[in-house]
């Protein structure tokens, strides 16, 4: 009967541990940030394939080049930023 | 027997020359820079014995509001962290960590936007050929059109050059009317548009197909 009671009241603060944690606004910041930095490596990419899809349209030689190699650098960082925020957050 | 009437050959190989004689009869700088970077350049669909006589895109002053954006968005966060050191302000869930990456994430974005406003100007391009018009707009990252015209199907060409930045730095909107139901070309802040127009009022009904 007592570990009946017992094992009712370790239930009640487990509970009130998933809603303290649901309440948290840390865990809140953690996954908005994630969801955009990963939001914002998909819209990075995207920036590749359209660099990619104008250099074939139109090819200007050296600057079609470094711009293609600028959009790569930015997904990289993009990426990164993703992985540090995991890390980090 | 003597003959009454000879055909004359075929004029298109003449227009290239013809073209760069009226652009250098201009004299502008910049005409003369555009036909520099003209000859290294390709476009796709581009014929074997097409050669580009104008390649012309917006004067670099209309990236000025977009530049200036990007230093303000630059600096704003060097201002703020100033302002900071006057004012205690205490908020327990902001952490270092998430300091750094929202700081990181913030610098990512200006340099998207930078990325993308030069990916606007640099890819808005209007080409004229001695065989025709190519207009590449580039205005979103979800959107480009190009457009191809022949020479022959050119009806009228205008600009406008209009305010106080467009004259100082000469440049203004050139408009290319095509034949019925063919869209119209354009290019916006085009530098020396007078010159630009008066190369393609030059080649006007020339071309491949024309009589």
């Amino acid at each position: 009967m007592l570990s009946q009671i017992q094992l009712e009241k370790e239930k009640e603060v487990d509970n009130f541990n998933t809603l303290n944690l649901f309440l948290n606004v840390n865990i809140w910041i953690k996954i908005i940030m994630l969801l955009l930095i990963f939001m914002y490596s998909i819209f990075s990419f995207i920036i590749i394939n359209q660099v990619r899809a104008m250099n074939k349209i139109i090819y200007i030689p050296s600057t079609s080049h470094m711009l293609f190699i600028i959009s790569v650098v930015h997904l990289i960082l993009a990426v990164s930023l993703f992985l540090a925020a995991v890390a980090i957050l | 027997m003597p003959d009454i009437f000879i055909a004359k050959k075929e004029s298109k190989v003449n227009i290239d020359s013809s073209l760069e004689k009226k652009a250098n009869h201009h004299k502008k700088t910049q005409l003369e820079r555009d036909l520099k970077i003209s000859r290294k350049v390709s476009f796709s669909n581009q014929k074997e014995d097409e050669k580009i006589i104008l390649f012309l895109r917006a004067h670099f002053i209309t990236n000025f509001p977009w530049i200036t954006i990007s230093v303000i968005l630059v600096i704003f966060p060097i201002i703020i962290w100033v302002t900071s050191n006057f004012v205690n302000i205490s908020l327990p869930f902001i952490t270092a960590g998430l300091i750094t990456i929202l700081i990181l994430f913030y610098y990512l974005t200006t340099f998207a936007y930078v990325l993308i406003n030069f990916m606007k100007w640099f890819y808005n391009i209007l080409i004229i050929t001695n065989l025709g018009i190519v207009d590449i707009d580039y205005s979103g990252l979800l959107y480009h059109d190009v457009a191809f015209t022949k020479l022959n199907l050119i009806e009228d060409v205008n600009y406008i050059k209009t305010g106080f930045l467009r004259s100082l730095f000469n440049f203004g909107d050139v408009f290319i009317q095509t034949a019925g139901g063919k869209e119209n070309l354009e290019g916006i802040g085009i530098p020396n548009p007078s010159g630009v127009a008066h190369v393609i009022a030059d080649s006007i009904g020339k071309g491949e197909g024309s009589g």
